[in-house]
């Protein structure tokens, strides 16, 4: 974090070649260390026996040094189901959004095609209202009944307008003359798409691949809506720990314990 | 002709009834939703395999991730209810939309003897009425039905909390007053102001993180002899039980002053009023905080890291604290922190409107407690998880350590149902091991077991047998329970307005300069008059509204 | 490039004369390629608008659409009403534009000095490894930030080891310093990973012009500015009118977890305000009107972004 200001100042006043290599790498190994240590910190306390862990304050390496996280989570056959639900639907939401995507993006960049603006400004819209929770609750579970499916995980996420943009920018970046030529040609445009745009579309299909792969790994609010209660639908990522949002008492109850906890001379002396 | 029809009638009654005698043993898959986050049980865990041979009866289990209300309201808008359904902090909401049956339809002392005579003895409390005027029961308390004296070994809700070391550096002291309490801290600091490792002591504690802002907030109900009412006081001697809020009366502001003298004597540390829940528990735990006022179970975790490091000294003792009289007009107050025992109203499973056989839950219950089921949740199976030995009910300590072990009980407990169902507390009464506990944890020869050598000598310095010794025995509660159990939804934004200006503004009296204080204080009073009072007002009518329930009855 | 780009557009601009109907039906394989996106978004994004009701009703999940109250523009006015809420637009569009505004130069650096690296392996390397704290849980991120913001956390030690300062500075106590907070954390987390999107835009470019560049003389500094930067412009061009039309998202987990009640004045973005006032207060209609109120404005700072685009020239969005 640190990094920043010290890099701007460098990399406006340096003219010479030699000297600029070595500042940026320096620059940016320092980076790699602020970026590298939480992850290692985290690393470390998931190493670490889970009592002494909460006493905090452990660096690079666990303190006391114990596998009981990792072996309470493989205890269970769910966590292989729960690893090829993500694994799956990772791949094949992947697939989908690449072609469905990479498509529509095809045709939102030509300039002629009349319904250009039109749908573009519809899916445009997508990023920016939101009808809220309960009516979209409502339409994947009871209109199309897709609750307690694996296709949940599926249908609603086929698209994403921002990764439909980034491939419409990379398209609009290609020569014309492509298109121009394959048309002479007699090509319709599903053939300039697939045999043209696509395959040159690589580099930037490889980085929505990544987005929607991460997306979709890291996704637990579906199953949450959807398949809480369907253990074999759990994906790795449910149910999020640490809770992404800290679970709130409502305020109604804040005043003293929910129910009585085990008194604390129950723990056990070691 | 006639004998084919007889004999195709026959045939169709038998047929008829095939399926309704074996409706009974068919398998049944239950779903169930907890309102809180919880551990999904291992699918070879060995009680559910018990459950499933004698019931038929297997469990899909939700528990809560993410946030509470936004998942119950999306199950209310699509009416897509769990058969068993803990609505958790927010279970007003589902049975005010509908969505529990009425247990008391298959609920009575006929029918189902031993959940008449877990609810009856507190039926004044439990049973409601509806709009029609109908008796109606939504939950069966998941705790607080307990059978026999009441046991409290431990305090285990409110009090302000020292750590041993430094009462026994004071030669083991009575402490009974606020004054005590802190000239005691000031004292301590002074004459050691590191640990051994050169780590700075803090003086006191004050956790604001979010709902656990009580530690910040309930304090002054208690220095004024008073048990936890969430934020009012109730006057239990006056006829019509006068019910105020107390943050905003003169003699709360005797507390918080003292907070900002302490502040000033460097006893707080302004960090304390950023700090989130895990950096507490991280200093607890690292034994460097000398006090705090909090609910033990809210630091359970510390308490056992500490004893995990054997760091035996560093541990709490609750202590009841009372405003010196000077604070209350000369006024001596008896100190009232521990409660007897109340059910935990609306908490734990009620029964869903989708559910397609209600009946079969009630008698698996019914069933469940039975002393031989009980045992079984509580205590395990025997040979395996406890011994008996003379009819005392024993673990070694490896039996007992393993309890704690999130991957053993996974395995081999059924929380996940249990926690939140109807189960026996207190004193085993009757058969052939009564006069043991029902928990584990309150078993004195596992008690007694588990009690370390420093403890031991801690209490014997005192002459005291247990921990709660340092508090008053529990007082019967007052008719209308416990206040902070109230369902104040009507007032929910005043009351929303009341917290955030003592969340925002007690901080700030405690760390401002001692010369502002008074006028800051009068600031503080004027904000946070009209919704305090709103609040106050409403909470008045409902204490009074619940006394009328339980002493109508 | 662009010049060449140009001129070939204006060649194929649709031909008006021709008449609606029968262009849109020469172009049918268009349709058949984007119609069906097109209904999937009317139904998963625009079907359950009807939701938009509701705030205008006093919306009960129970009675549901049909059997709610309507109240008028009631969940509007107590809205605008109350000071926090006012307070809470404030700061999610100061912590918008903080994170915007550094977010963007701060990626768009780190890519560029990315660019400059000429071995591959390091340049991998570094950006893996920028990419983690994008994956790390925004608990973890933000209790590591409250020790090292602590009073005696890593920087006020350094703070008073440089003499900088006398006494600690209080980071986490002072609403001054929220934002900036948040600023900081945002971009330190997510800097590598909005990379991403520009290195992909550096490949692009063609390396003739590199070379070119350096032909005429040019320095280091000088191909930056006259190609790199050129080379990523319609992508920065269009990022930022998409997410001028963010602003009015600043998020809540954040501000949730690094606010404290000390704080809550400038720490309270809308989308905490309708968690603490709409849901779990069980006031639907509020959420839903905090949620309109923040699409419009979204679609105004949009089509706002879009006409500046256009009028210098620049790409746009639509």
């Amino acid at each position: 974090m640190t990094a920043y200001t010290p890099r701007i100042k460098k990399s406006h006043g340096i003219g010479h070649d030699r000297v600029f290599p070595v500042v940026n790498a320096v620059i940016l190994i320092v980076l790699m260390f602020t970026t590298l240590y939480p992850v290692i910190n985290t690393v470390a306390y998931s190493f670490n026996e889970g009592t002494d862990a909460l006493r905090g304050d452990i660096g690079l390496w666990p303190r006391v040094f114990s596998l009981k996280s990792y072996q309470s989570i493989l205890s269970d056959n769910a966590v292989y189901q729960a690893a090829w639900i993500s694994a799956s639907k990772t791949v094949l939401i992947t697939l989908m959004n690449l072609f469905w995507t990479s498509m529509l993006a095809f045709t939102l960049s030509r300039k002629e095609y009349v319904l250009r603006k039109f749908i573009t400004t519809v899916m445009v819209l997508t990023m920016y209202v939101n009808a809220g929770l309960i009516p979209n609750y409502l339409l994947i579970s009871k209109t199309l009944g897709l609750s307690k499916s694996y296709w949940v995980y599926i249908v609603p996420t086929m698209f994403s307008c921002f990764n439909m943009i980034v491939i419409r920018t990379y398209i609009a970046g290609l020569p014309d003359a492509l298109v121009e030529s394959a048309r002479i040609d007699g090509a319709g445009d599903i053939r300039v798409f697939w045999q043209i745009i696509f395959p040159l579309c690589k580099p930037v299909l490889a980085t929505v691949a990544l987005f929607v792969a991460v997306g979709s790994w890291n996704s637990w609010f579906d199953t949450h809506l959807y398949c809480g209660g369907q253990k074999n639908l759990h994906s790795l990522q449910y149910p999020p720990r640490p809770a992404p949002t800290p679970p709130k008492p409502r305020r109604t109850r804040c005043a003293a314990p929910l129910r009585p906890r085990p008194s604390p001379s129950a723990a056990p002396s070691p | 002709m006639r004998k084919l029809l007889s004999a195709i009638l026959v045939l169709a009654m038998i047929l008829s009834l095939v399926p309704m005698a074996l409706a009974d043993e068919e398998p049944i898959t239950l779903t169930v939703f907890r309102g809180d986050p919880g551990d999904q049980p291992a699918d070879d865990n060995k009680i559910y395999k018990l459950i499933e041979e004698r019931f038929g009866v297997r469990f899909e289990f939700e528990f809560l991730a993410g946030d509470l209300d936004e998942k119950l309201g999306m199950m209310i808008a699509g009416e897509d209810y769990p058969d068993l359904f803990d609505g958790g902090n927010s279970a007003d909401l589902i049975i005010n939309n509908g969505a529990l049956i009425n247990l008391l339809d298959y609920i009575n002392p006929e029918d189902t003897p031993r959940l008449w005579a877990h609810i009856e003895p507190q039926k004044a409390r439990l049973i409601e009425k509806n709009e029609d005027g109908e008796d109606v029961l939504y939950i069966i308390p998941n705790y607080g039905l307990t059978d026999g004296d009441q046991i409290v070994n431990e305090v285990n809700g409110p009090a302000f909390f020292v750590q041993k070391q430094v009462l026994a550096w004071a030669g083991y002291p009575q402490i009974h007053t606020l004054n005590e309490y802190f000239d005691l801290l000031q004292n301590f600091l002074a004459a050691n102001p590191t640990n051994e490792d050169g780590t700075p002591y803090i003086g006191f504690d004050i956790l604001c993180e979010d709902w656990r802002h009580f530690c910040l907030i309930n304090p002054v109900q208690h220095l004024m002899g008073r048990p936890n009412d969430g934020e009012v006081l109730v006057d239990v001697n006056s006829p019509d039980f006068h019910t105020e809020t107390f943050i905003d009366k003169p003699y709360a502001k005797a507390y918080y002053k003292k907070l900002n003298e302490a502040f000033h004597n460097g006893l707080i540390s302004k960090d304390t009023f950023v700090m989130n829940y895990d950096q507490y528990i991280a200093q607890l735990s690292s034994g460097i905080v000398l006090g705090m006022f909090d609910q033990a179970w809210d630091f359970g975790n510390a308490t056992a890291a500490l004893k995990d490091a054997k760091m035996d000294k560093n541990t709490y003792v609750a202590l009841g604290l009372v405003y010196d009289p000077e604070y209350v007009d000369g006024r001596e107050i008896e100190e009232h922190y521990v409660n007897g025992s109340l059910p935990n109203v609306r908490r734990g499973f009620g029964i869903s409107v989708n559910c397609q056989c209600p009946e079969r839950i009630i008698a698996m219950w019914e069933e469940m407690m039975s002393d031989e089921w009980q045992l079984i949740f509580n205590w395990g199976i025997e040979g395996e998880d406890y011994y008996v030995e003379d009819g005392r009910l024993l673990m070694t300590e490896e039996q007992y350590a393993q309890r704690n072990d999130s991957t053993w009980k996974i395995h081999n407990r059924a929380l996940a149902f249990f926690e939140s169902s109807p189960k026996k507390q207190g004193w085993i009464l009757e058969g052939e091991y009564a006069g043991n506990c029902w928990d584990p944890a309150n078993q004195p020869e596992i008690v007694l077991g588990l009690m370390n050598e420093y403890d031991k000598e801690f209490l014997a310095a005192y002459g005291y047998s247990k921990f709660a010794d340092f508090v008053n025995p529990p007082i019967e509660l007052a008719p209308y329970g416990e206040a902070w159990q109230i369902d104040y939804t009507p007032v929910d934004v005043e009351h929303q307005d009341f917290l955030d200006i003592q969340d925002k503004m007690l901080p700030e009296l405690i760390m401002c300069d001692p010369a502002d204080f008074d006028a800051l204080w009068d600031e503080f009073v004027e904000k946070i008059t009209p919704s305090a009072t709103a609040f106050g007002e409403y909470m008045w009518q409902a204490v009074q509204a619940e006394a009328a329930k339980v002493l109508g009855e | 490039m662009s010049s060449i780009a140009k001129g070939t557009q204006q060649n194929i601009r649709p031909v008006r004369k021709k008449g609606f109907w029968r262009t849109l039906g020469g172009q049918w394989q268009l349709m058949l390629m984007s119609v069906p996106m097109l209904l999937y978004v009317l139904l998963f994004n625009y079907g359950p608008m009807w939701g938009w009701i509701t705030a205008f009703q006093d919306y009960k999940p129970k009675t549901g659409l049909l059997g709610s109250k309507f109240v008028g523009l009631q969940n509007f006015q107590w809205l605008f009403g109350r000071e926090d809420f006012i307070n809470s637009i404030r700061n999610t569009l100061a912590m918008s534009v903080i994170n915007l505004v550094f977010g963007t130069v701060s990626s768009i650096l780190l890519a560029v000095l990315l660019n400059e690296v000429r071995n591959r392996g390091f340049k991998r390397t570094v950006q893996t490894v920028t990419y983690l704290p994008h994956f790390l849980s925004m608990v973890i991120v933000v209790g590591m930030a409250q020790n090292i913001f602590a009073s005696n956390g890593a920087i006020n030690n350094l703070l008073m080891s440089v003499g900088l300062v006398k006494s600690p500075v209080f980071f986490l106590g002072e609403g001054k310093y929220f934002w900036w907070l948040v600023g900081v954390i945002n971009v330190w987390k997510e800097v590598g990973w909005n990379t991403i999107i520009y290195i992909s835009a550096m490949t692009a470019i063609d390396p003739c012009l590199y070379e070119a560049a350096s032909i005429d003389g040019a320095g280091r500094f000088n191909r930056i500015l006259h190609v790199t930067l050129p080379g990523i412009k319609s992508t920065f061009v269009i990022l930022l009118i998409m997410n001028i039309g963010h602003l009015m998202e600043a998020g809540f987990e954040i501000q949730y977890l690094l606010g404290s009640s000390v704080v809550m004045d400038w720490s309270q973005t809308i989308d905490i305000f309708v968690l603490k006032y709409g849901i779990s207060k069980q006031q639907y209609g509020v959420a839903t009107a905090a949620g309109m109120f923040k699409s419009v404005v979204a679609i105004v700072l949009l089509i706002g972004a879009n006409y500046v685009s256009k009028r210098l020239g620049e790409d746009t969005l639509i």
